[in-house]
């Protein structure tokens, strides 16, 4: 009988976890078939052909002047990156060269490669 | 020597300056291509940068034989020089294009034969710079093939549009340009020409340090 009664509550205390769902589903269902004729009504015709034109309507071209100034801009930007790149590698060089020559001890000659690098 | 280096890298800055001061001018007064309108006018731009990379790829290809057959480092700094101006002037020819497509041809990007192949061109020269950079011992004579390889794609990447059926237009474009046009991207053309003797003499200049640089560390690691 205990058995029996634990079981019964583990039913009881199931159905509200069920039928949270479908409470939920059948909300969804009568919202959507309320929703459907309008929204069926919003759609465009749809294509069952294709109608050649030889001119692009006008609102339908892309403007070039955006495309233009991008791809010069592009190359001046790839330009200026390069030429910064090169004197950034100059100025790390020419560092280094200069910490050489000021921990080699100076030779007595005077054509010191360092100086000619 | 290197204080006339210097002055000539000056001067051909200073044209290339002046020149490209110019061009908008030139540009903005070039007439309209009949189809394609406005968007056209990237033609003073993105061929003219093309005409530079193959330039570079030859000056890296030709470089590098020297290297690889006579065993001349300067020819080999040479060589890493053009090959870095190849990918940079590459990357504007490959950013360029698509911009021009996305309003010619309604596409960023389509497979067509000429496109591919200068991606492929462009990843080859990528390629040279890595393996110069990771490949260790030997990657200089490796690099060296890979140019020389590089070098002979050029006129197949060229002639691409009149053998394959392609979107892009052909080789008889500029050749048959019109006056009012041919200026203004002739004009162009030796713009890009003078950037890329200033930067070809810039970069040469810094391998040439580098060279330096590692000959005397090991003199210095050599002595101490």
């Amino acid at each position: 009988m205990p058995a029996m009664s634990l079981r019964n509550r583990d039913r009881g205390g199931g159905r509200p976890r069920r039928a949270l769902p479908a409470a939920l589903a059948l909300a969804l269902a009568a919202l959507l078939a309320g929703a459907t004729p309008a929204w069926a009504a919003a759609q465009p015709e749809p294509v069952n052909e294709f109608v050649p034109i030889d001119e692009l309507p006008e609102e339908d071209r892309l403007p070039a002047a955006p495309f233009l100034i991008t791809a010069y801009s592009i190359v001046w930007i790839l330009a200026f990156g390069y030429f910064w790149l090169l004197s950034r590698r100059q100025a790390d060089v020419e560092r280094d060269l200069a910490e050489l020559a000021r921990r080699r001890p100076v030779p007595d000659d005077d054509d010191d490669p360092l100086e000619a690098a | 020597m290197t204080r006339m280096t210097g002055r000539w890298s000056i001067v051909r800055l200073a044209v290339a300056a002046v020149m490209f001061a110019v061009a908008p001018l030139l540009i903005a007064q070039a007439p309209y291509e009949a189809t394609m309108g406005l968007v056209a006018k990237i033609v003073y731009f993105h061929v003219p940068v093309w005409f530079m990379m193959f330039l570079a790829i030859f000056v890296c290809g030709i470089s590098s034989g020297i290297y690889l057959f006579r065993e001349r480092p300067a020819a080999d700094r040479l060589a890493v020089s053009a090959a870095e101006l190849a990918v940079l002037f590459g990357a504007m020819g490959l950013t360029t294009g698509p911009l021009w497509a996305r309003v010619s041809w309604g596409a960023w990007w389509v497979w067509d034969v000429r496109l591919t192949l200068a991606l492929i061109l462009e990843m080859t020269f990528v390629a040279y710079l890595l393996l110069r950079k990771y490949g260790g011992p030997g990657s200089d004579k490796l690099s060296a093939g890979l140019a020389l390889f590089g070098m002979f794609n050029v006129p197949i990447v060229y002639v691409s549009v009149n053998v394959w059926r392609t979107l892009h237009p052909s080789t008889t474009v500029v050749p048959t340009l019109g006056a009012s046009m041919a200026g203004p991207f002739w004009w162009c053309v030796l713009a890009f020409l003078a950037l890329f003797l200033v930067m070809l003499e810039g970069r040469r200049r810094l391998a040439d340090q580098e060279a330096e640089l590692d000959r005397l560390r090991l003199a210095y690691d050599e002595e101490y």
